[in-house]
């Protein structure tokens, strides 16, 4: 233990093993992370969102069956993030071999130690979403950029098992985003020469937090020259997009968040402005060309939810497939957690959706799927993050695109870039 | 392998203890074990990597910090116990990811792999023994000499 962090006699108890086994697992595991990020004290967090509801291996089950034996229990309010399958008893088979059943293993003895099974990696979409200033032990990463960016509220880039320790102890180490000097912005990234045209879809969001995210790296970003209030869905997927190509865990957008003041005053007394980076349509061009960018092609699928969906996409997508004829010539697959799929079903979306062929996937996200297999064709998709890491991860040829892109490709089975949206 | 006449050693701060020998791989650029790593041999999967497909297998790993997923902790616990993991893993900044990870090997039974973190001039040296065998035992490391 580093001879600078300082315990609450309580955590000292549970350190020593006077609150059980599982708590003292909890509390080294707290300790050591102090350690590690030079912490002085701990500080007391209102909520967990867990990353481990996922079948990783044996070893994770090993854990979790040992915790459970030491009768774990989560001591605040604690949400699950996506599976590694959907486990909706309707579900078509959508999981590899055992996937299935080993994911609802995990997921039944995390939801014993008193866990929520939202299975959902948008949880600022879930009931329990924090309040500004809320210090709380989010994982997974488009969550947690939203959480501090977005929202205001206050959580570390919160690795798997520090998470489940927090949710344990209801404690996490005072260091980084959960201090005012860990949420100083350290560079400053310019975007006021990018022609207006871009922001009217949320593919620019998209690209522009690809961007943001590579240059950052892991320094917090202060972002200036974009629209003012810019809408939560469009920070929802700039946020997705900067966690899939950087290692922060947040960041400040001029006119939109709600630190950005703060971080605007870091900025000038730091002289940030005049080494300011800037962002330039090329920049959003070269990183479609990397993200894929293939010419007119026929399809093999449209992805679309990673993160996943919120009603208000649902909403849109049930708009503008309404707004069309006939059956899809592509399957378009839409992921989305339990929770929202509830919601989007008594709004009466699900049924309009499905009955038009919209392939919804629960719990998951596709591409821990077969659904994304091999698939022939290049694949469509909205989402900068699942074009990512569906090139590195799966064997497949992914085409960044924008929602009406996305849509027409589903309905027409043929990609064609919208040529009255990407202007020369 | 000689390294050098003088017998070295760099002194590292232990965030999980323990004593690991093996070859010093040192990765040039940060790593995700969520996706950057094979988990079924242990080698570097990321064609992004400038290293993807060096074997951390057995290695005393020299890496700046992880990055990525935030999932990183479940596969290197998974490689880990699997024996397909780092000897030992010295980082140039205090990260907690691989701290955790090995903190439950050793709540389920396991040996704790050991985790460190080095000074700025210490990650620089330890760097220029690339490839050496070297023998980290109570917060040092060293290379393993032809003579040692």
């Amino acid at each position: 233990m580093t001879p600078r962090l300082d315990l609450t006699a309580a955590e000292q108890k549970s350190l020593s093993g006077d609150d059980g086994q599982a708590m003292q697992w909890a509390m080294e595991t707290i300790v050591a992370a102090a350690d590690a990020m030079d912490a002085e004290r701990l500080t007391a967090i209102s909520s967990a969102h867990l990353v481990g509801a996922y079948h990783s291996g044996p070893a994770n089950v090993a854990l979790l069956e040992k915790l459970l034996r030491a009768e774990a229990r989560v001591s605040v309010p604690t949400t699950l993030n996506a599976s590694s399958a959907d486990l909706t008893d309707d579900a078509a088979s959508c999981f590899r071999g055992s996937a299935g059943a080993d994911a609802r293993k995990v997921v039944r003895m995390l939801t014993q130690m008193g866990c929520a099974a939202s299975l959902t990696c948008a949880p600022y979409f879930l009931k329990t979403r924090p309040q500004f200033g809320d210090r709380v032990a989010w994982a997974e990463t488009n969550a947690i950029l939203f959480a501090n960016s977005v929202i205001g509220a206050r959580t570390l880039k919160t690795p798997q098992y520090l998470d489940l320790a927090a949710a344990l102890t209801g404690k996490l180490p005072e260091a980084d985003v959960l201090t005012d000097e860990g949420r100083a912005p350290a560079l400053c990234i310019d975007a006021s020469v990018l022609s207006r045209w871009w922001f009217t879809d949320a593919v620019a969001f998209e690209l522009i937090g690809y961007a943001v995210g590579g240059i950052a790296g892991s320094r917090i970003p202060y972002v200036y020259g974009l629209p003012d209030a810019i809408d939560q869905l469009m920070l929802r997927s700039m946020c997705a997009a900067m966690g899939a190509a950087g290692g922060i865990a947040m960041a400040h957008i001029e006119g939109s968040t709600p630190e950005a003041e703060n971080g605007r005053a870091h900025c000038e007394a730091a002289d940030l402005f005049s080494s300011a980076i800037k962002l330039s349509d090329v920049t959003l061009f070269n990183i479609r060309k990397t993200l894929g960018d293939s010419a007119t092609s026929p399809v093999s699928g449209v992805f679309i939810g990673s993160p996943h969906l919120g009603l208000e996409d649902i909403a849109r997508l049930n708009q503008q497939i309404d707004d069309r004829k006939g059956a899809l010539k592509a399957p378009l697959y839409a992921s989305l957690g339990r929770d929202v799929y509830e919601e989007a079903a008594r709004a009466g979306f699900i049924a309009a959706l499905s009955a038009r062929g919209v392939q919804f996937v629960r719990d998951t996200c596709t591409y821990y799927t077969p659904l994304a297999d091999n698939l022939p064709l290049p694949v469509v998709t909205t989402s900068a993050k699942w074009a990512a890491y569906g090139r590195a991860g799966l064997n497949v040829d992914p085409i960044i695109a924008t929602q009406a892109e996305a849509v027409e490709a589903a309905l027409t089975g043929e990609f064609n870039r919208d040529d009255a949206y990407w202007r020369p | 392998m000689p390294i050098g006449d003088r017998k070295r050693e760099i002194r590292a701060r232990m965030l999980v203890n323990g004593a690991a020998t093996g070859p010093l791989t040192a990765l040039d650029n940060p790593i995700s074990f969520w996706g950057g790593v094979d988990l079924a041999t242990g080698k570097l999967s990321n064609p992004s990597h400038p290293q993807c497909g060096v074997s951390l297998r057995h290695a005393i790993v020299l890496m700046p910090h992880t990055i990525g997923s935030t999932a990183g902790p479940g596969a290197l616990l998974e490689l880990l116990a699997a024996d397909l993991g780092p000897a030992a893993i010295l980082l140039d900044e205090g990260d907690p990811a691989p701290v955790v990870a090995s903190r439950v090997l050793s709540f389920i039974g396991e040996t704790a792999t050991p985790v460190g973190v080095l000074s700025k001039e210490g990650y620089a040296a330890a760097k220029a023994w690339r490839d050496a065998n070297a023998v980290l035992k109570d917060g040092v490391l060293s290379p393993v000499t032809a003579t040692s």
